[in-house]
């Protein structure tokens, strides 16, 4: 059952004027519409409303309990559930959640465990928007990184050992985003474009920036996005390969900051044409051009996809008042992005800027849609979350980061993801109207 | 939406090294792996086969419609991800300790070829990966013409896959294959104009002057495989529509794409 105090009503649409045209026919997409390209127009100028939210993480398999704990300030960081070579900690889902139903036995992993559940939170949104708009207007866009790798590793185990697959298991329904794609199709009924978003840890941040592309395109009238990953070997042995996990809780920000902690789980967002809610109002997407694991120590690429996520939102730097950085605890990461912050905001502009990672850990493919929820409830609820495991704050840092919870009447917020590959993408969302 | 113009086109598979080749049929057995001239130094020391594979049609189809790499949006697909790297770190976590390779670890990204491509050309500007079952193909180009009618750029979808490997490859044999197709708001020059993009049941399949039966007996179930009838419908200039997903029943909807010929 969707928890009433985090799932939005759908309202009344906004205005007539915040309609788009629509098809005249029952396809997806007929060429000769009229075009919707009015991108500084009405029809976008006030975003999009995102109605209903969810997350699954460390923190709970609720959205009330993870809300809960970031409301108190309460991270959970705990030992790996599988061995490693390295020492590190972990945000582990640890509860256990039910199978996928029957029929979907081929594609049931722990990733898509997290994703029936978080769907479940918000399954009444989902159905209205369906019956509201129909199913073929109704996309579905979703970020992971690893999909269910945890089960390719196991069936690797499986085969060194026995010389023999689990029985059953296909590489693509059972452990890639394939058979994500299968799961979202069969738990949410939707019709409309699918897309799996796979760049690495923008991932997710990115489905919000093809979500908010379909919608001005005209060719949808809500879109849910969301991200979904789980634990698995390779991204822990590959972090600690590049010596950046932390054998700590995860500091941002801080100046005793040692690393990343790697978490799991999933996040979901509907995004509509009408309806009341937090909004998403811009997206900004760049390459570094730099490097595939290191970012641009200048935040070049960074600071540009802040700028074009404001440009695209119609904000000024002024007007941002909180910042949700990607904020991984690295020591380069976060000085490369606190550099980025004040190039992008200017001087004179001092928002608070919080990783929110100290609570769940880096959910890679997840990340982006997980901070991008914590956005929504940190604009709905008026207030910005500390920044844990901040304090002693570097000074090189020289961003206003609260180390204790903030209620503040926010406007307007960003989130940022930035990944391998140097593929960076910055969101804007604004406070319901 | 508006329709998009196809203005460029690439296609690599072993054995071929352009679209005309494959659809004209001329095997070269000596051709084995892509050239990729763009990549130098270090990163063509790094870059994984399958980033090699994709930024060649990548570059095929970029030059074909005189686009600058280093401006050009690019929407990759990708069902199999970076399966060469992911299978060595496999390997690897079995001996000793189980450490995996940095390098193996930061080329297993889906996005790697996007990210190799960006260095390799300067590009800073948007790009994305998608990944997915059956409905890759389809929903990189409904990415790609999104791209186009919102932000009136210029954008190259590029598909790629190499075969599984053991122990998860599948009972058909498959060559790897990439495709890509120069998308845009512009007509002149352009080599067809796409006017619909649907997700419907499998269409009648359009007439081509070659069967495509070849597609099947070479890339076997490779998820991609079915955007290669769209290539081939652009090159022979086909009016029709084209399916570029396989559907799991005879009745289920499929992404299709429609087409018309532009005189040249």
């Amino acid at each position: 059952m969707a928890d009433p105090a985090v799932c939005r009503r759908i309202g009344a649409a906004d205005s007539p004027a915040d309609r788009r045209a629509s098809p005249g026919d029952d396809t997806i997409l007929t060429a000769g519409y009229a075009s919707n390209l009015a991108r500084k127009g009405s029809a976008s100028a006030g975003g999009y409303p995102i109605t209903a939210w969810s997350a699954v993480n460390a923190l709970g398999t609720t959205t009330r309990d993870v809300m809960a704990a970031l409301d108190a300030g309460r991270p959970r960081m705990s030992a790996p559930p599988m061995g490693t070579p390295f020492e590190t900690l972990v945000g582990a889902v640890d509860d256990a959640l039910p199978p996928l139903p029957d029929a979907l036995r081929p594609v049931d992993s722990r990733n898509n465990r997290f994703v029936q559940r978080a769907l479940d939170e918000i399954a009444h949104s989902i159905a209205a928007a369906l019956d509201r708009y129909g199913s073929d207007r109704v996309g579905v866009c979703v970020g992971s990184s690893t999909a269910a790798m945890d089960r390719i590793e196991e069936a690797w185990h499986v085969h060194a050992e026995s010389g023999a697959l689990p029985e059953g298991f296909d590489v693509l329904d059972g452990g890639s985003a394939a058979g994500l794609a299968k799961a979202l199709r069969a738990l949410t009924s939707i019709t409309g474009p699918l897309a799996i978003q796979s760049n690495a840890c923008a991932s997710s941040g990115k489905a919000f920036a093809s979500a908010r592309r379909w919608l001005d395109a005209g060719v949808v009238d809500a879109v849910l996005v969301g991200g979904a990953d789980s634990l698995c070997q390779m991204t822990l042995r590959g972090f600690g390969s590049l010596g950046l996990l932390s054998p700590e809780p995860t500091r941002p920000f801080s100046a005793d900051r040692r690393g990343i902690n790697i978490g799991e789980g999933a996040a979901f967002a509907l995004v509509e044409r009408e309806g009341d809610g937090p909004r998403l109002l811009g997206a900004g997407e760049t390459a570094d051009a730099h490097h595939m694991t290191r970012p641009d120590p200048e935040g070049e690429g960074a600071r540009a996809a802040m700028a074009a996520a404001m440009a695209d939102a119609g904000v000024a730097p002024a007007d941002i008042d909180y910042v949700n950085s990607h904020g991984t605890g690295t020591p380069f990461n976060d000085a490369m992005e606190a550099r980025a912050i004040r190039s992008a905001l200017g001087p004179g502009n001092d928002p608070l800027v919080v990783s929110t990672k100290g609570y769940v850990g880096h959910m890679l493919g997840a990340a982006g849609a997980t901070e991008a929820v914590f956005v929504l409830h940190s604009l709905d609820q008026g207030f910005v979350p500390a920044s844990v495991g901040a304090s002693p704050i570097d000074p090189e840092i020289a961003l206003a980061v609260p180390t204790e919870r903030t209620d503040a009447d926010l406007r307007f917020a960003i989130s940022n993801s930035f990944a391998f590959g140097g593929s960076n993408v910055s969101l804007v969302f604004g406070a319901a109207r | 939406m508006k329709p998009v113009f196809v203005r460029g086109l690439g296609l690599f598979t072993p054995g071929f090294a352009s679209p005309e080749a494959w659809c004209d049929g001329k095997e070269d057995r000596s051709i084995e792996k892509p050239d990729v001239a763009i990549l130098e130094g270090a990163l063509r020391r790094r870059a994984t086969p399958l980033s090699r594979l994709a930024i060649e049609a990548l570059v095929q189809a970029a030059t074909a419609a005189r686009a600058d790499l280093g401006t050009l949006s690019t929407v990759w697909g990708t069902a199999h991800g970076e399966h060469t790297p992911a299978i060595k770190m496999l390997r690897m976590m079995r001996v000793g300790e189980g450490r995996v390779s940095p390098t193996q670890f930061h080329n297993s990204v889906h996005n790697t070829a996007g990210g190799y491509a960006s260095i390799a050309t300067g590009n800073t500007g948007r790009s994305t990966t998608l990944t997915g079952g059956a409905e890759l193909a389809g929903a990189a180009l409904f990415e790609a013409w999104c791209l186009v009618e919102t932000q009136g750029e210029d954008v190259a979808v590029v598909l790629a896959d190499e075969p599984l490997q053991a122990p998860y490859e599948h009972a058909q044999p498959t060559a790897p294959l990439s495709l890509a197709f120069v998308l845009s708001a512009r007509e002149s020059g352009a080599l067809a104009r796409l006017v619909t993009i649907e997700r419907r049941p499998t269409p009648t399949p359009t007439p081509t002057p070659t069967p495509t039966a070849d597609v099947d007996a070479r890339f076997g179930d490779l998820l991609i495989a079915p955007a290669v009838s769209l290539l081939e419908a652009v090159v022979r200039g086909v009016d029709g529509t084209v399916a570029v997903e396989r559907g799991a029943a005879p009745d289920a909807s499929v992404w299709s794409v429609g087409l018309e010929s532009i005189p040249r």
